[in-house]
């Protein structure tokens, strides 16, 4: 049966801001366990900030992340056998108490649970999930958990399926395999098809991922790319004491890019131009830049407008 | 070239923000770039500004200003990049 994926417009998250909970008193144990929950969190972060999920973007345009923050409880441990809804009850009781933040206005949090070493989920054959809950204002809370088998690597390809898969299709009804795609029950996702291929990006042991354009699994990484780089966008007149704006898109929104405008019509005697740039991120991974070109002169002045791409956001 | 994200934020609606960021080295060559981290499909959404001071012989302060043009909260991330 061939793969192949289909986006039913449901709810994905365009640019996570990843919330870590490490639950159990194990994460404070002395000595720290292994992984560490400062190990987990570089891994993390490796994974949202680096190019693994910058192959997303061919699903709605999702982008990539960072993590909003992260903390430890060590006041309570999970069950061994727990549950989805002891999950959901145990973040939904550290929002109340205000111990982690509530939703952000977008919705685009994603709470992330991560189990000490040797906690199972009720369901053996399950080592992470992501689903979701609804609160008492009806907003649908979007989390996961991750089992632990002591070594980081497991924990941070776990991580890289689970946030990969909530961003595409974090309800259940957004990016899915058609029917015969997979083979087991649930959801259906990117990550379903690809889970025997693992990589490393950015420093980070990450799962392969499905991508419907190229037809296969893959291992998201940056283009290999030097930078900085420059180049014209386009050409452009303004009129005589005006102001016009254009804009461009399309833009990856891992690139810093700067604008800069420069007259081709020669002028001996006074400034011509000026200009700001106003900046829209159009989804998770593109921004669209609008340039406003003013002409402070009584004659049409003829420009380039330039970008200098200086390098990835971080 | 060394590039990165210096802070996060949030300008409300129609406002505009000023943070700053201090003991920069003045012989780095740096340039200052702002995106919305917030999704506005349908409009331009911040412009920005980036003002100077040379707080001592050794240390800059960026003083960066960020307009939200929109209707709604929007957050932000600056971005430095410099040149070696």
């Amino acid at each position: 049966m061939a793969i192949n994926f289909t986006d039913h417009g449901g709810t994905v998250i365009q640019f996570v801001r990843v919330y870590l909970i490490f639950w159990g008193s194990a994460w404070a144990s002395n000595p720290p366990p292994t992984p560490t929950t400062a190990q987990v969190t570089d891994a993390v972060n490796r994974i949202v900030s680096g190019g693994y999920l910058t192959g997303l973007s061919q699903y709605r345009g999702i982008g990539q992340g960072y993590i909003l923050g992260s903390t430890t409880v060590t006041s309570s441990n999970p069950p061994n056998g727990f549950t989805d809804t002891n999950v959901s009850n145990f973040i939904s009781g550290l929002i109340t108490a205000g111990t982690i933040p509530n939703l952000d206005a977008d919705n685009q949090t994603l709470y992330v649970v991560f189990m000490p070493k040797g906690v199972s989920a009720s369901n053996s054959g399950f080592i992470g999930e992501h689903t979701y809950y609804t609160n008492s204002s009806n907003q649908r809370v979007h989390f996961g958990w991750i089992t632990n088998n002591g070594t980081l690597s497991s924990v941070s390809i776990i991580t890289s399926h689970e946030i990969a898969e909530s961003m595409t299709d974090a309800e259940g009804s957004a990016v899915l395999g058609d029917p015969g795609t997979c083979s087991g029950s649930g959801w259906c996702e990117i990550g379903d098809v690809c889970e025997a291929t693992t990589g490393t990006v950015n420093g980070a042991s990450v799962q392969s991922l499905w991508s419907e354009s190229d037809k296969a699994c893959k291992v998201f990484d940056y283009p290999a790319q030097t930078f900085p780089f420059v180049g014209r966008q386009f050409t452009g007149t303004v009129a005589a004491n005006s102001s016009h704006r254009w804009f461009t898109f399309n833009w990856p929104a891992w690139q810093q890019v700067y604008w800069t405008v420069m007259p081709t019509t020669v002028n001996a005697a006074n400034a011509q131009l000026t200009w700001n740039v106003q900046v829209q991120r159009a989804s998770g991974a593109f921004i669209t830049y609008w340039i406003t070109v003013n002409n402070s002169t009584n004659v049409p002045v003829n420009f380039d407008a330039r970008y200098e791409v200086l390098g990835r956001w971080q | 070239m060394q590039t990165g994200v210096q802070f996060r934020g949030t300008v409300s609606a129609n406002q505009t923000h000023t943070w700053y960021t201090f003991n920069w080295n003045p012989a780095s060559h740096i340039i200052w770039t702002v995106v919305p981290d917030s999704v506005n499909t349908s409009a331009p959404e911040i412009s920005w500004s980036v003002a100077v001071q040379l707080a001592s012989a050794t240390a800059v302060t960026y003083w960066i200003s960020v307009t939200n043009s929109t209707n709604a909260n929007v957050d932000i991330e600056a971005r430095y990049a410099i040149f070696p």
